[in-house]
């Protein structure tokens, strides 16, 4: 005889439990905690460096930055003064909430302001993993296509922002702004955009007041 | 890529609930996956089966119910007594 039992429960159920306590825990000490994901080579890090040369060196801010192998990009993140941890996710393509719980341990969250993720280079393994974060962000670069947002509708869908990157490059490549916009919206249409250049700087001072409204909900 | 580690907590979630049941065989897992989950079935699928592959759950079937949005659900069970 078979007896079928309803379960109802999430398959990421244990990751989102650790998720739950990492959001309480940056909830309680107002930490904004943001997320970042691209494919690899959009720009992260690049934006990253950019915006750890803008902080106030009074803001308190860390990074996580996950990759699947070198620890290269915590390198490049070190020289600013913020602590920098590498996630290396030994083969694993994306971070998930029990790395972040691990990345954090030994640093004060009582010290801290905003604690930015860097995510492993990859579109869609990330989207499904809560990483207690406050907000999710989508950077695409103009050397991409303007269809992505249709192609990877997950992650366009959770995250709260697009940084359309690298658009000093938009002379050379056939990429169509509006189109990119048009698409995001369709598949979001609560999506914020921003568009950015790490080479020329431009936008960049639009994002550091973007992360600074991101206030943390009490 | 990441459907090894989802196809595992599917495993141990169903080995959490088999062995409130000594002496039942587990024969069926429902799963609802959404659209925007970012999941691919056919790596789900592949990779449910390298890891039931040799194990108590060899035999179970995974049954996926395709719905919208995103959810990645454990819909429900079937036990044979």
């Amino acid at each position: 005889m078979t007896e079928r039992v309803p379960l109802e429960q999430k398959v990421l159920s244990e990751n989102d439990r650790i998720a739950t306590d990492l959001r309480e825990s940056f909830r309680g000490r107002r930490i904004v905690c943001l997320n970042l994901i691209s494919s690899p080579g959009s720009g992260k890090t690049s934006l990253l460096e950019r915006t750890l040369a803008r902080f106030n060196p009074s803001t308190r801010v860390a990074v996580l930055t996950g990759d699947i192998q070198t620890d290269n990009d915590a390198a490049r993140l070190a020289p600013f003064g913020f602590p920098v941890r590498q996630i290396t996710t030994a083969g694993a393509c994306h971070l998930d909430a029990r790395m972040i719980e691990r990345g954090l341990e030994g640093w004060s969250l009582d010290d801290l302001d905003v604690l930015l993720i860097e995510n492993v280079g990859n579109l869609v393994c990330p989207t499904s993993y809560d990483l207690g974060e406050q907000a999710k962000i989508v950077v695409l670069s103009v050397t991409e296509g303007e269809d992505k947002p249709l192609k990877y509708p997950g992650i366009f869908r959770k995250a709260r922002l697009m940084v359309l990157n690298k658009i000093d490059l938009l002379p050379y490549v056939p990429f169509k702004l509006d189109l990119a916009r048009e698409n995001a919206h369709r598949i979001n249409p609560d999506i914020e955009i921003l568009e950015t250049s790490c080479s020329t700087g431009a936008g960049l001072d639009e994002w550091m007041q973007w992360i600074a409204r991101q206030t943390p909900a009490l | 890529m990441h459907e090894l580690s989802i196809a595992t907590a599917i495993l141990d979630q169903a080995r959490e609930q088999w062995d409130l049941r000594p002496g039942e065989r587990l024969s069926k897992i429902g799963l609802r996956l959404g659209g925007f989950a970012g999941v691919d079935v056919n790596s789900l699928t592949f990779c449910f089966e390298a890891l039931a592959k040799d194990t108590e759950f060899a035999s179970v079937t995974l049954e996926i119910e395709h719905t919208a949005q995103d959810e990645l659900q454990m819909a429900f069970l079937e036990f044979d007594e």
